[in-house]
């Protein structure tokens, strides 16, 4: 057994103005490494059931983990843990940049902001000096204008900020935490939480990288990164057309969630929006993170509309604000990705929650009169900046907005809540579950909501025995070939089990899912225990990190479960049962008594009741007894 | 000659392989082959040869973030 790394943690009370440090053994560090495992660890410590996501209660926890920082690819996420606003379960987002690196090489593995200020204020981090600062002329100020003025009164360019915008201050339910301007802990609505603390940003002095304590071994990993890349299609094609890359791809199949997911074809105007699109049209750059290699990350500009500043539109945006919306102009896309990047907000649910409106308009629910006059109609994407700024200001219509598709379904009456395509009240991102089942199954279950990050997508399962895709999923124990990706049976439920506690322990240590990952990323399982061993003198195995993932999903199970969330929860918006309407895939039906099998199933194999609650045996299997007591 | 790839018609050369055909239709060899309902391993993209007629099914992963 190899000797693990303390934890130091800040721990800020708003209400005293209060900053204190602490440590946490490597033992019990060593169970819960960081990134949402120790989040949910800290906040599981002291968090009862009940608490309103927006009081002084609400903990807020930024964290990294044991890899951050570290010169490889894919190691600068950070995990923001706190009770959502929106779903009202346990939240939890990631995000990458030069913030979460740069938060490790400061010394600290994560900070707790408890209580409320009683004035806007950010805190400041320069190793041990660390002091909470007047935020008043920020406050108020789209995320690029207070980046500048931050930067401006401390008279220091070499800083690294992650801040809310003023969506984040209103407490607009999807509100984000944003660094770099354009990098987002979107989901979940965490920046509404720290809108409710008056705590504006976090602000961190940039130091230099960690060093491997074994750098002969750990450049075995990095020495070869380009002829990884080269050779390996997927994350090349990531790096030359980001994420938005495949959205035709979808579209060909007939699976590019379409009108407010009613349809999976976007026709010929899904060529106008994809990657290869944007690449030849208004792409200006490739950007990066700390020391990742791949630069998936898109630069685009629009004279006298779009700013490079806000960096580009992923595959998410471009659907949600896309094909969910029935628009096909590009540039109306990428001003809609700068406003939610200034003002912090989730691009997926915002964009959504316009489609949900564009159709609640087509149906009568709602007037042009009840929409300020504004024309919310699918396919006019020119109202987006107008929209996106009355969302984040609360203004009109955008008030109704700014709780999201299900509580604004929720008053509007019984005919619009089959309209809010939500689980647990956050909106689906961008992959059907008719097309992806295993990964509708978590989109399901997961803790905090939709999710698609939170497993393996099933198409990797019909490539050959021999593929790298397949062996890499056999180290996960996945010895598993499937002639048709849309099949749901018990293999794919273990498929989707195995999938979400790798992933939920790359959630843990902070993994980037393009980096790191079971099937077709740049690094497999293989090379990441090599990587804890290189790194930091960590010797683990697949089996050791594996259940890291399945603690956290236990975790945030009991964190719910607690506030009265059970199987009645675990479920798919109706829509997504009925078949599929036209193009490619017509006729096709996902059938509900399948996917209450799965479920079923899903239950069992994690060792869970029949009311999706985690066994005492479960638990204990996991040293989680004391949640016990919790 | 012709082989059909996931039903439609495609004109290749006398003697060519599965891999030549995936090139041919702006494929790589990160895709799933079934020729006349077999299954291949991929090892086997670069040396099986494709006769008149054939049946080729082709399915790609399809990811994203």
């Amino acid at each position: 057994m190899s000797v693990f790394p303390d934890a130091k943690i800040l721990d800020v009370d708003l209400s005293k103005g209060a900053i204190d440090t602490k440590t946490l053994s490597g033992e019990i560090y060593r169970l819960y490494p960081g990134g949402s495992s120790l989040g949910l660890y800290l906040a599981l410590q002291e968090m009862g059931a009940g608490i309103d996501p927006l009081s002084p209660e609400n903990m807020l926890i930024f964290s990294v983990s044991v890899l951050t920082g570290l010169p490889i690819s894919g190691q600068s996420r950070l995990t923001i843990t706190t009770k959502s606003p929106l779903t009202g379960t346990i939240g939890d987002s990631q995000s990458g940049g030069f913030f979460p690196a740069q938060l490790k090489i400061n010394g600290y593995d994560a900070i707790i902001f408890r209580g409320k200020s009683e004035k806007p204020v950010y805190l400041y981090i320069d190793g041990e000096k660390v002091a909470l600062k007047d935020a008043s002329s920020v406050w108020g100020k789209v995320t690029g204008e207070a980046e500048k003025i931050i930067k401006e009164e401390l008279e220091d360019e070499q800083l690294e900020i992650a801040q809310i915008g003023p969506a984040g201050e209103n407490m607009v339910k999807y509100a984000s935490i944003m660094n770099m301007s354009n990098r987002a802990n979107g989901r979940n609505g965490t920046g509404a939480v720290m809108g409710s603390k008056l705590l504006k940003a976090v602000v961190v002095k940039k130091g230099k990288a960690r060093k491997a304590v074994d750098q002969e071994g750990f450049k075995t990993l990095t020495g070869n990164v380009k002829e990884r890349i080269t050779e390996n299609e997927g994350v090349e094609a990531l790096g030359q057309f980001g994420t938005d890359g495949e959205l035709n791809s979808h579209n060909r199949d007939g699976f590019l969630p379409t009108r407010n997911f009613s349809s999976g074809y976007f026709g010929d105007s899904a060529k106008k929006i994809t990657g290869t699109t944007m690449a030849k049209t208004i792409l200006k750059g490739r950007d990066t993170c700390f020391s990742c290699a791949i630069r998936c990350k898109r630069v685009v500009e629009v004279e006298g509309k779009v700013d490079p500043f806000y960096g580009g539109p992923e595959y998410e945006t471009c659907a949600a604000f896309g094909s969910f919306c029935q628009t096909e102009n590009l540039e109306d896309i990428a001003v809609a990705n700068q406003y939610c990047n200034m003002y912090g907000l989730d691009t997926i649910s915002c964009g959504a929650t316009i489609a949900f409106v564009m159709e609640c308009m087509e149906k009568g629910i709602l007037t042009k009169e009840d929409a300020d006059g504004m024309d919310i109609t699918f396919g006019n994407g020119s109202i987006y900046p107008e929209l996106i700024k009355k969302i984040a200001l609360r203004e009109g219509i955008g008030n109704m907005m700014a709780e999201g598709s299900y509580r604004m379904a929720e008053k509007l009456g019984p005919e619009a809540l089959p309209l809010s395509v939500s689980v647990k009240k956050q909106e689906l991102p961008a992959h059907m579950p008719q097309y992806k089942p295993a990964m509708g199954l978590i989109y399901a279950v997961n803790n905090f909501g939709a999710d698609h990050q939170s497993c393996e997508h099933d198409p990797f399962l019909t490539m050959p025995a021999d593929a790298k895709e397949q062996v890499w999923l056999g180290m996960l124990g996945i010895n598993l070939q499937y002639d048709d990706q849309k099949t749901l049976d018990d293999g794919k439920v273990r498929f989707a089990i195995a999938g979400q506690k790798f992933y939920s322990m790359m959630d843990s240590l902070c993994l980037c899912q393009f980096s790191w990952g079971p099937s077709w990323q740049l690094y497999g399982p293989a090379e990441l225990v090599d990587a804890c061993k290189y790194g930091i003198g960590w010797e683990t195995s697949v089996q050791e990190l594996m259940d890291i993932g399945e603690r956290r999903i236990n975790m945030m199970r009991w964190f719910n479960v607690r506030d009265g969330f059970s199987a009645k929860d675990d479920v798919l918006p109706e829509r997504l049962f009925d078949p599929m309407p036209n193009g490619p895939s017509e006729g096709h039906q996902m059938k509900k008594a399948d996917f209450e099998k799965a479920r079923a199933s899903y239950y069992g194999f994690m060792g869970w009741d029949n009311d999706g609650k985690p066994t005492e045996a479960t638990l204990r299997k996991l040293s989680l007894n004391w949640l016990l007591d919790k | 000659m012709i082989v059909t790839m996931n039903q439609k018609n495609m004109h290749i050369d006398e003697g060519s392989r599965v891999i030549d055909l995936l090139v041919s239709a702006g494929l790589s060899k990160r895709v799933a082959v079934w020729v006349n309902d077999q299954r291949l391993l991929q090892k086997e993209y670069e040396t099986r040869q494709l006769h008149e007629g054939d049946r080729v099914k082709v399915l790609r992963p399809l990811g994203g973030g």
